[in-house]
């Protein structure tokens, strides 16, 4: 595959089709073109055809930024709180680089309650009372292990696979390769939610040497949901309409003037962005979802939440919208004011407790979980040593060498556990899952070959996965 | 300066991609190398750690001696046998990568039928000194260029296309040279002008305009990843617009290439550097520092000279050096050795992430600090000599009562028990409160201001800000007439914030004043002393009036509770003389705030030991390396002495050097037609693609050279060529030929860059500022930018002229740049980028056609010629010629009209609208769709 083409012209109609931004489905120019019949290994991206079947077709990426600590959640350590207030081993600490701690540093076993839950008999803690009910619909990858150990090079790193920025974030890349199957709405589109935005900002959506069509839109969750969306006053409705119709007969008039195809596209554009004007407040406006639905994310009507988020999330793969990544920000627990293990925390789960379950249990509901691979991760986790911050142990560092996420749907086995870590949470004991392998395996799922998918960029064929090795986790995926 | 290469005729027989048919003859770099570097090399190359069977394919001798080769000996030759294999176990390369084509198979047989003829990639070979093909009939060409590329296109049977329309041209000469419209008078002088030069003219005048090196600054500063911000987590701002200004300046004085890069790579290490030299090194310090707690300094510092040599490998030498910062490169001679070798020349500078040395650009107030210097150094001896003698009287302060408040904002006054004011209501970014107590009969000397903590207020007050703080700029006294009674220079606090003096409320200065850090310490009562100039007796009991003004800049900073006491007394200043020093002091520190640094490069002077990084890891160094050319490609006789940044920089713009000229020429050509000659701007090694026409290039880099390195003169060149002249419009023959048009058999029709959108909406608005460099400014963008950042960030929008600046000089963050930049593709400047890419998208309609910092582009446009006296039909006219810099058609004049009619009546009968103001919002119709039309924002 190579980039050479997208800058310069559109050499055929399905290349324009798989150009313009938001791939072009129905536009009404069909004396132009006219929307292409895929048939089910086909796609509206640059890969054209999928290297294997598709396990999902849409991914919804559920960011936890900050880090959350494994250990307070997923990850039971019984033999942590037994030597909790002991020195670490010291073999364990010499050779690790922490971006807080002390080499002193002691064990800090967890305050929370876990119990079984479900078939699966999966631990769970009492901060996640939803999750414990719909355990066994989720896949939990106790090995995840990342490389870098500051949050923005981290979360960087989790989106691109590359510390520093400049790369491709996912899901430019499975736009890009792929394609979207919305016609009114961007193909990768981020929420956000939690007091602030997240670190790095843009550089976790940016599209990198892809084309800039497939960076991530942010919606935003009140007001107008992208930039501009709303016309000037007093141009809207039907001067609206008048609007585009002008600049189109126009723009028509020097395409045949020019013979330049990029003006089709410049139509096609103008079309599309009119009819986002109408489907993204659509999309929005959760005031259609009956109110059964609402409670079920604790989702409220013109409000703005990571439950809102989650009830979007839904909304958009629904639309046909390829990847959705929502950030849920403050899960950095380090232990000073406001980031505590303690009520910090809490509040944290307490905020996307019941709405991640409930994400899973709608998508289901509505037969879409089974097409849609939803991810539930921070950029790093929790160290098992605590930290002292004001002269009192409440939080813990930075840990890139052993934490949890969760993943369900889309082709993920349910009610499973994958990879284990020492008695401590300390090191991977088994079945080590790198960020790398996360990425094959997302881009596995949905039915793309990691090592296939590269695109030619100052003289390297790139690729999500990069150079090093990475693996499919085969064993998760049903 | 270019030596003394023979003249070769020259024939253009590069390979444009698609273009033409194979060659009978053929050649290793065109034919073959492609085959075997992309199916062959990966195990068989350069890259000794993970070559197979000791075998390399990349030098002939070693194929020949492995017996993979033998020349003139197809069926004797190992590699053919292996590719044709039928076993799966012997076949070659191993069938999970797949096998080869007969066609390539066919390739390599004949080539190693005819001798097996190894070639130097093209581009490692020096440059030759060719002379331009000759013709039979040259009529059409102007200058030598196109004699290169009208040799090409009649090989393929092809023909040039027309020239373009006038007025055509002169837009695409104004947009490319100088990145802005030219005016309805500028076109229609040039139309008029039937002199033979009327074309060379404008160019001329162009290259001598100012904004010709904005519009080329912002091309270098693309690949100077230049921007505003710090990148990473905080983004916090920088100043760095030192060095973007001195782009400029140096572009537009037409510094001579080799002299404008020796200058940014190594300002610092020429004799007695001046500021402007060092500033120039500005130019690695545009990379990323990050500011999150926890970090490790000497990683990020790490991760920039890694930036800075990926950097410098790929702007001068299109090389992906960075290739090898892992591992040996597999395609181009460039091992891990050598690329931390390049490394080493950079790795010597005494910047570490968010630590480096500046230099001092201006500062507006050298005078005055020298003045209060003068002040202080009399005060000391003064303090000095001073004894103790001086025990003043105790304080005597009264309370007054306030009679009447009232503030600018309307904000309301509730007065306490104890005669404090409280503050609700309006809180608006500036304020002025007036407040007039009552005050008896006698002495006033000094005045005191308490500011006291409320419940009511945020975090508890004093202030009203989020955090409890305010800025107070100024205090005055009035008397009940309202004359002024005036407050002494000198003034003191129980505490005052660092830069925030309490003399600075004072002073004359409307912008600096007192404030009391609440994030440090607390929001609790503080108390400052005013010292009348001379003390006022009021004979019967009267009224004082007080105004406090606030202003912080961006937020709310107002007071919310305070009282105001009085003194027949001047106030206990135990210690005056060090009061005084103290507030001339903080007057002098506010002062040298305003000066300007920019961040340079500092050589360390212990050097610091380079070592290879074992996969690119700054923990793992593994073998120590000194800085050393890449002497593969071009080598220069070595000093007796470790080499430094200075040799680098004059080895990489040294005349035998066989990539910098070409590098540089072709980037040139890429903006002028779109794609380069080499379409691979970034990479010019064995993996880049082939140039379409290889003796133009090598024709350009030897003029480039042979003028001095003037880019002016190869601007000329090339905007003076037919070929450039031609007309965009596309040809059927050529689009069955030449679908990408690297023939060049018309010229491209260009979406303008992001920057220069809106700088056509500005010229056309008639609202542009021309003012050439500065800070960078705030224009307005949309709101809720920030929802997504993790620090929200300052953004002051601009009013008045800077408001309507180029938008090179928008504020860029990293995190967070202004969303019509991004929409429109530009980079986000975290590493260098070469070539923007030219996306056409929605979210590009949505940003022109509803952008309020658009829109009010377009009204400025519909009020310029609703200002004119002029019938509907010349009002049309005029504001097509404007926006379009050419005369509407028939076709066209007819729609427009039409619509505005219809806006007009719409306006009238739905929005029941004046018909004057229904009038003008169908003119704002009218002008929003012009600007919202693909051909504004195309350079055709």
């Amino acid at each position: 595959m190579n980039l050479e083409h997208h800058f310069s012209r559109f050499a055929t109609r399905r290349q324009l089709f798989r150009d313009c931004g938001i791939g072009l489905g129905s536009i009404s120019l069909t004396h132009l073109i006219e929307r292409d019949s895929c048939s089910a290994a086909e796609t509206n991206g640059a890969m054209r055809v999928l290297h294997h079947p598709a396990k999902a077709k849409n991914v919804i990426f559920l960011f936890m930024a900050g880090g959350p600590s494994q250990l307070d959640l997923f990850s039971h350590k019984p033999k942590l709180s037994e030597l909790h207030g002991k020195e670490t081993p010291k073999e364990f600490i010499e050779g690790k680089r922490f971006s807080f701690l002390g080499k002193d540093a002691k064990l800090l076993g967890s305050s929370r309650k876990f119990k079984p839950c479900g078939d699966s008999g999966v631990e769970i803690s009492e901060l996640l009372p939803f999750h414990q009910k719909i355990a066994d619909k989720l896949c939990f990858v106790h090995s995840m292990n990342t490389d870098v150990f500051n949050h923005g090079p981290a979360k960087i790193f989790m989106n691109s696979g590359n510390p520093q920025p400049g790369r491709p974030s996912m899901g430019s890349w499975v736009n890009y390769g792929i394609g979207s199957e919305s016609d009114n709405l961007p193909g990768f589109v981020v929420l956000q939610s939690g007091p602030r935005g997240p670190r790095a900002g843009a550089a976790l959506w940016a599209s990198g040497f892809l084309p800039s069509q497939h960076q991530g839109v942010p919606f935003r969750s009140t007001g107008d949901p992208i930039v501009n969306l709303t016309s000037p006053a007093s141009f809207s409705g039907e001067r609206g309409r008048d609007f585009n119709d002008a600049v189109a007969e126009l723009n028509r008039q020097r395409l045949a003037a020019t013979g330049d195809s990029e003006i089709e596209t410049r139509i096609a554009a103008y079309e599309m962005a009119y009819r986002m004007q109408s489907s993204a407040p659509e999309l929005m406006d959760l005031a259609s979802e009956t109110q059964q639905t609402l409670d079920l994310y604790g989702a409220k009507v013109d409000a703005a939440s990571y439950a809102n988020n989650c009830l979007l999330a839904r909304r958009l793969v629904e639309r046909g919208v390829r990847f959705v990544q929502l950030y849920h920000t403050d899960w950095d627990h380090h232990g000073g004011p406001g980031q505590t293990l303690g009520k910090d925390l809490e509040k944290c789960c307490s905020q996307v407790d019941q709405a991640s379950a409930a994400l899973i249990q709608d998508l289901e509901e509505r037969g879409l979980l089974d097409e849609t691979l939803v991810i539930w991760s921070g950029e790093f986790g929790r160290t098992p040593m605590g930290e002292t911050r004001n002269q009192k142990i409440g939080g813990r560092d930075h840990f890139i060498d052993a934490y949890t996420l969760w993943m369900a749907g889309g082709g993920v086995k349910p009610g499973v556990s994958y990879g284990m870590t020492d008695d401590l949470g300390l090191s991977v004991a088994e079945n080590p899952v790198h960020v790398r392998d996360l990425h094959a395996t997302i881009l596995h799922s949905l039915g793309i070959d990691h090592q296939k998918f590269s695109v030619k960029f100052q003289g390297l064929n790139m690729r999500l996965t990069g150079v090093e090795e990475a693996h499919v986790i085969r064993d998760i995926l049903s | 300066m270019i030596g003394t290469f023979g003249q070769i005729q020259a024939e253009d027989v590069g390979n444009p991609g698609d273009v033409g048919n194979p060659r009978d003859d053929m050649q290793y770099n065109r034919d073959v190398r492609p085959i075997l570097a992309d199916r062959c090399f990966a195990c068989h190359g350069p890259d000794n750690e993970h070559r197979e069977a000791e075998l390399r394919l990349d030098r002939r001798e070693d194929a020949i001696e492995m017996g993979a080769i033998k020349a003139g000996d197809v069926a004797g030759s190992k590699l053919i046998q292996r590719i044709g294999s039928l076993d799966p176990d012997v076949v070659m390369p191993p069938p999970q990568s797949g096998t080869l084509s007969p066609a390539e198979k066919a390739v390599l047989e004949t080539w190693i039928d005819g001798g097996a003829v190894y070639q130097k990639h093209w581009a490692f070979e020096p440059v030759v000194n060719l002379s331009p093909p000759t013709l039979s009939d040259v009529t059409w060409c102007q200058n030598p260029i196109d004699h290169f590329i009208l040799k090409r296109l009649q090989d393929e049977g092809l023909k040039p296309s027309e020239k373009a329309d006038r007025a055509v041209l002169i837009k695409r000469l104004y947009v490319d040279l100088i990145g802005l419209l030219p005016t309805t008078q500028q076109v229609a002088a040039f139309l008029g002008d039937q002199s033979s030069n009327a074309y060379e003219s404008v160019v001329d005048e162009l290259l001598r305009s100012k904004h010709y090196g904005e519009r080329w600054a912002r091309h270098w500063l693309d690949q100077a990843r230049y921007a505003d911000s710090n990148g990473y987590t905080f983004d916090n701002a920088r100043v760095m617009w030192p060095y973007r200004d001195w782009v400029i300046d140096a572009i537009n004085e037409d510094m001579p290439f080799d002299e404008f890069t020796i200058q940014q790579l190594a300002g610092d290490l020429l004799t007695e550097p001046t500021i402007e030299q060092l500033t120039a090194t500005g130019f690695h310090r545009n990379t990323l520092i990050n500011e999150e707690g926890g970090t490790d300094a000497e990683q990020f510092r790490v991760e920039a000279v890694i930036d800075r040599t990926n950097t410098t490998g790929i702007v001068w030498l299109a090389l992906t050096v960075g290739c090898a910062q892992c591992h040996n490169h597999k395609f181009d001679p460039v091992s891990q050795h050598d690329y931390y070798s390049l490394y080493a020349f950079f790795n010597n500078t005494a910047d570490k992430n968010n630590r480096g040395p500046e230099v001092t650009v201006r500062n507006p107030n050298e005078q005055k600090i020298a003045e209060l210097e003068q002040q202080l150094a009399a005060l000391r001896i003064e303090e000095k000599n001073k004894s103790a003698e001086e025990l003043p009287d105790p304080e005597q302060w009264t309370l007054l009562t306030p009679i009447e408040s009232s503030a600018a904002s309307m904000a309301s006054f509730e007065t306490l028990e104890d005669q404090s004011l409280l503050v609700s209501g309006s809180n608006t970014i500036e304020d002025t409160y007036d407040i007039e107590y009552r005050i008896e009969q006698g002495t006033v000397s000094a005045i005191q201001l308490k500011v006291l903590p409320h419940k009511s207020l945020p975090k508890g007050g004093p202030g009203r800000a989020g955090n409890g703080n305010f800025v107070m700029v100024d205090v005055q006294l009035a008397d009940s007439e309202g004359n002024e009674i005036a407050l002494d220079e000198l003034a003191i606090a129980d505490y005052s914030q660092d830069s925030h003096d309490i003399s600075l409320a004072v002073d004359a200065d409307p912008n600096s004043g007192w404030a009391i850090n609440t994030n440090q310490k607390g929001n609790v009562a503080h108390w400052a002393k005013f010292v009348l100039v001379n003390p006022v007796v009021f004979n019967k009991p009267t009224q004082l009036r007080l105004k406090l003004r606030f202003n912080q800049g961006s937020h709310p900073y107002n007071l919310g509770r305070f009282q105001l006491l009085s003194s027949p007394k001047r106030p206990t200043m135990a210690d005056q003389i060090s009061v005084r020093r103290k507030a001339l002091e903080a007057k002098k520190r506010s002062f040298e705030a305003g000066r300007v640094k920019s961040m340079v490069m500092r050589e360390l002077e212990k050097p610091r030991p380079t070592h290879v990084l074992t996969r690119g890891d700054f923990l793992r160094p593994g073998d120590p390396v000194s800085a050393a050319f890449l002497n593969d490609l071009h080598s220069l006789p070595m000093a007796d002495r470790p080499l430094n940044r200075l040799d680098l920089a004059r080895w990489l713009v040294d005349a035998g050097n066989p990539l910098t000229p070409r590098v540089v020429v072709n980037r040139m050509w890429q903006k002028f037609f779109g794609v380069g000659l080499v379409e691979t701007v970034e990479d010019f090694g064995t993996q880049g693609s082939v140039p379409s026409h290889p003796a133009l290039l090598d024709w350009m880099a030897t003029q480039f050279m042979g003028r001095g390195w003037s880019r002016k003169e190869i601007h000329r060149l090339i905007v003076t060529s037919a070929t450039y002249r031609q007309a965009s419009d596309v040809r059927q023959e050529l689009q069955g030929k030449d679908p990408l048009n690297r023939l060049l058999g018309r010229q491209s029709r260009l979406r303008v860059d992001a920057e220069i959108v809106r700088d056509l909406a500005l010229a056309a608005s008639g609202k542009l500022t021309p003012t050439v460099g500065g800070p960078s400014v705030y224009p307005p963008q949309p709101a809720g930018v920030y929802a997504f950042t993790q620090k929200k960030k300052s953004w002051p929008t601009s009013q008045g002229a800077d408001r309507f600046r180029r938008t090179m000089y928008t504020f860029f963050y990293r995190s967070s740049p202004h969303p019509m930049l991004t929409a429109f593709d530009t980079p986000r400047f975290n590493v260098t980028c070469t070539r923007r890419g030219r996306s056409n998208t929605p979210l590009q309609s949505l940003m022109v056609a509803n952008d309020p910092g658009f829109f009010e582009l377009a009204e400025a446009l519909a009020d310029r010629v609703l200002a004119e006296k002029m019938t509907t039909e010349d009002r049309m006219q005029h504001m097509f010629r404007i926006a379009l810099c050419r005369s509407p058609v028939q076709n066209e004049t007819a729609f427009l009209e039409r619509f505005l009619q219809n806006q007009k009546n719409k306006f009238m009968e739905k929005e029941k609208e004046s018909k004057s103001d229904s009038l003008r919002h169908a003119w704002v119709a009218v002008a929003r769709v012009l600007m919202n039309l693909d051909e504004f924002i195309t350079r055709e």
